[in-house]
């Protein structure tokens, strides 16, 4: 409650956080609300304005470009999240076993870290998308394993401080093991700036979902994303500028939620941090954790 | 001996009277000097013809390298470098009378010894258009302007062949110097322009041929091709005056363009026809109902209105052959507007025929055995107008029959390595392409496409299509000079082909190219050429539209 309570203070974040929450309505429910079939092309009704028949005109095709949009945020939505699970639960379990136990393995996972923290996100994922193949699960591998790295680094870091914790020591000489150290102890007390990570993370993947489909690197047809809508509007800008709206909008609404958010989450969980607006990940750079400790070797 | 003579002047003649028909004027007196800046859209992986067929390459070569003959608006041939050609009575042996006095730009001079290496070199090497000279048996130079083909069995479409770009005379010394490589990046040859520049990627840049041996041509005083992939970029570079023409303009944009003033528009029906490659080595395509089918499932005049704005394509009159190429026929039904027309019931019964058939609630097509279709369909994008469009559509219309259709969009230069394997070695179920005619002559589909000696990697034929019939009928075409005979074997070519649908027929494409006003003289071919080279500025109009190069 009193977790609520401080993020209730951030105004701006919580009204954001109720965007953030539409958006995930929509996602969840986008097949039903959809006021017509996304996929069903009318190719005599192709490029016709908005209007109250069609909120936000047609495609080419004819295809509904608002249901279009709505089935959009569902496909985003799915390859962000399951971007962000791919690199939380390959990163963070990599992060705390090297932090806690040293060696030549933390040694040997931190440089390959410092290797693929050279390369700008989206670079990196181009590369694995090429290489996987452009789909969703292409994305998704591509944009988890592109910022992997920052997670298991910031989970190290985190890891490096609480194992030196007199309860950690306590748990060692009582002669607990290694994987329930790491959950009971050490887990519970380096979970926020994890979940903050996750958080100021979600924008980027999505801007970077966006991107690779533009690109034709991400989402295949006939499944609509906004940066393939994007490209695809790009075409018959002069003719149909109205195409670039919805996707436009709704591309730009979920970032600036996602960001919002995420900075309000941070001021909530790091109260030290209130008052100065933290810098967020880079959309096409490593993203990274202000305030997170990096320890080196 | 029977021989056709041709004047000097006839070239001159004929575009004369075609280029007046045209809708830019040519009554008014050539004007000297300026640079012509003309966007295209594809990069070319090589400038060296021998190692390249791709269309956009043709307007490239066309500047600096000369071919025996010409092709004109109206695909018929006319002379370029060689004056005129005799044909020997058994038609194995044609004789060329070349131009005298013509250089190529390293300064060596152009003979017959010069043309006849090129074309027995092409042989040799294995140069990829040689496949389109099928039974050439070697040149030879009978004297310092006379050059004689022999073939080992007379050849119908020898001389579109020859019209073709890529079989233009580059200089056999830059070649024994520089090598294929070099050529790679060089283009010398005997044109109206001396290729001075090439950034791979940017810009091709020629410059006028002062000792060019048509004298007071060119115009022009340089011409720069660059490359800008995206359309609606190319056609904002146009309105701007950036450019002076452009070619693949998107069919929506276009009545926008020609309600500017500055700018005028020009389209003409192309022998481009789209088509989805079907790999007949993986069932159930090897399965000509299973086939019919699917040229049945996709409707072509919706494609035609909402991907072409219903003026950038039209629908197809016959399998792979077009309006305007030699020996034409009409192939549709009474009462159809295209072959293979949509019928969604047809094609419905036609799978179930062929053992498809959607067996569940689930609406997928499955075989006897449950076993659900699902089929791969790859796809460029940009490589032809409209091609990831299209291939959308069709995805669309197939997924609507109940098969599964993965469509994977690939980049240009993956797609087309992709695409020129051999059978072993095809990955892919379905692939959307288009296929030209640049010599306005069946021959080349015949031979070239689907006959069984054309399998990837030595022809076009990637489906691995095999049919006795048609391999039969090609053969008695190839070297059939009677026209009415020929023709007919052309007909019967095209009645099989609907028999056994090699491939999923699509729209044939019309040409589109959009230039300033003040750009006179240049040319559209339905071939998907468009030659400038003997093209001039309006100076006067050029500067009322504020336009300075």
């Amino acid at each position: 409650m009193d977790f609520l309570r401080r993020f209730a203070q951030d105004r701006v974040g919580l009204a954001f956080s109720f965007v953030l929450l539409a958006l995930a309505v929509v996602a969840l429910t986008a097949q039903w609300i959809a006021p017509y079939d996304p996929f069903a092309i009318s190719l005599r009704q192709g490029m016709r304005p908005p209007s109250w028949t069609n909120w936000l005109g047609t495609d080419q095709f004819g295809r509904d470009v608002f249901s279009r949009v709505l089935l959009a945020t569902q496909v985003t939505s799915k390859i962000a999240i399951s971007s962000i699970l791919f690199a939380v639960l390959i990163g963070v379990p990599v992060g705390m076993f090297v932090g806690y136990r040293g060696g030549m393995a933390e040694a040997i996972v931190m440089r390959m870290t410092d290797v693929l923290l050279i390369f700008p996100i989206i670079l990196l994922a181009i590369v694995i998308v090429v290489i996987a193949g452009p789909s969703e699960r292409g994305v998704v591998i591509a944009l988890g394993l592109s910022q992997m790295p920052q997670f298991i680094r910031i989970t190290r870091g985190v890891t490096l401080s609480i194992k030196e914790e007199l309860y950690v020591e306590a748990a060692i000489a009582a002669g607990a093991s290694t994987p329930s150290i790491l959950l009971r102890h050490i887990w519970p007390n380096i979970s926020a700036p994890i979940v903050v990570q996750a958080t100021l993370t979600l924008p980027v993947f999505v801007l970077n979902t966006a991107a690779l489909s533009y690109l034709g690197l991400g989402v295949q047809p006939p499944n609509p994303e906004w940066g393939q809508m994007l490209n695809e509007a790009k075409e018959v800008l002069a003719s149909a500028p109205y195409l670039i709206i919805g996707p436009s909008v709704a591309l730009f609404l979920s970032v600036l939620a996602a960001n919002l958010v995420g900075d309000a989450l941070q001021e909530t969980l790091n109260p030290k941090l209130k008052g100065r607006r933290l810098k967020r990940p880079p959309v096409f750079g490593p993203a990274r954790l202000p305030g997170a400790r990096e320890t080196g070797n | 001996m029977t021989s056709k003579r041709t004047s000097l002047l006839i070239p001159a003649v004929l575009s004369g009277v075609f280029l007046s028909g045209m809708a830019f004027a040519q009554q008014a007196t050539p004007q000297y000097g300026g640079q012509l800046v003309y966007a295209q859209s594809g990069e070319k992986f090589t400038l060296f013809m021998g190692r390249n067929t791709d269309q956009s390459a043709q307007d490239v070569w066309l500047n600096a390298c000369e071919t025996l003959v010409d092709m004109n608006e109206k695909n018929e041939i006319t002379p370029l470098l060689a004056r005129s050609w005799t044909v020997s009575a058994d038609r194995k042996k044609v004789t060329f009378k070349l131009q005298e006095g013509v250089k190529f730009h390293d300064g060596t001079p152009f003979n017959a010894e010069a043309a006849a290496f090129v074309f027995n070199e092409a042989k040799e090497k294995k140069f990829l258009y040689i496949s389109l000279l099928e039974g050439f048996e070697k040149a030879t130079a009978d004297s310092e302007y006379e050059m004689s083909f022999h073939l080992e069995a007379p050849f119908a479409a020898l001389l579109p062949t020859l019209g073709y770009r890529p079989l233009c005379i580059f200089s056999p010394t830059a070649y024994k110097t520089k090598g294929e490589a070099g050529l790679a990046t060089q283009i010398v040859g005997t044109g109206p322009f001396v290729h001075t520049k090439y950034v791979k990627g940017e810009y091709t840049l020629f410059e006028r041929n002062k000792e060019y041996w048509q004298k007071g041509k060119p115009y022009l005083d340089s011409i720069k091709i660059i490359i800008v992939p995206d359309a609606s970029t190319r056609t904002a570079m146009l309105e701007r005056g950036e450019i002076d023409r452009t070619v693949q303009l998107g069919d929506l944009e276009l009545a926008r363009l020609e309600r500017n003033k500055s700018i005028n528009v020009r389209t003409v029906p192309s022998t481009r026809q789209f088509y989805v490659v079907l790999n007949h080595r993986i069932a159930p395509m090897n399965d000509p109902k299973f086939r019919i089918a699917l040229n049945h499932a996709i409707d072509k005049a919706g494609i035609v209105e909402s991907v072409f704005a219903g003026r950038g394509a039209a629908l197809m009159k016959a399998p792979t052959m077009t309006d305007g190429v030699v020996a034409f026929t009409d192939m549709r039904q009474p009462g159809e507007d295209t072959i293979f027309p949509y019928n969604v019931a047809k094609a419905k019964a036609l799978l179930k025929e062929a053992g498809y058939e959607v067996r569940d609630s689930d609406g997928f097509l499955k075989d006897s055995k449950g076993q659900r279709l699902r089929l791969k369909l790859w796809t460029p994008r940009g490589a032809t107008k409209g091609d990831y469009q299209v291939a959308q559509l069709v995805q669309t219309f197939l997924t609507q029959l109940g098969i599964g259709v993965d469509l994977t969009v690939m980049e240009s230069a993956a797609f087309s390595s992709a695409m020129n394997q051999g059978p072993e070695d095809a990955k892919y179920d379905m692939a959307l392409l288009s296929w030209g005619i640049p010599t306005a002559d069946p021959d080349q589909p015949m031979m070239y496409f689907t006959h069984t000696r054309a399998w990837k990697p030595v022809g076009a034929n990637r489906m691995f299509f095999s049919d006795a019939e048609i391999d039969r009928i090609a053969d008695l075409a190839h070297v059939e000079i009677d026209e009415a005979k020929r023709k007919e074997y052309v007909r019967q070519w095209m009645a099989r082909l609907l028999v056994t649908a090699p491939v999923i027929y699509l729209p044939t494409l019309n040409l589109g190219l959009a230039g300033r006003t003040y750009l006179k003289g240049d040319q559209i071919l339905a071939v998907d050429n468009y030659p400038a080279h003997f093209a001039w500025f309006d100076k006067a109009e050029m500067e009322r539209q504020g336009v300075r190069r």
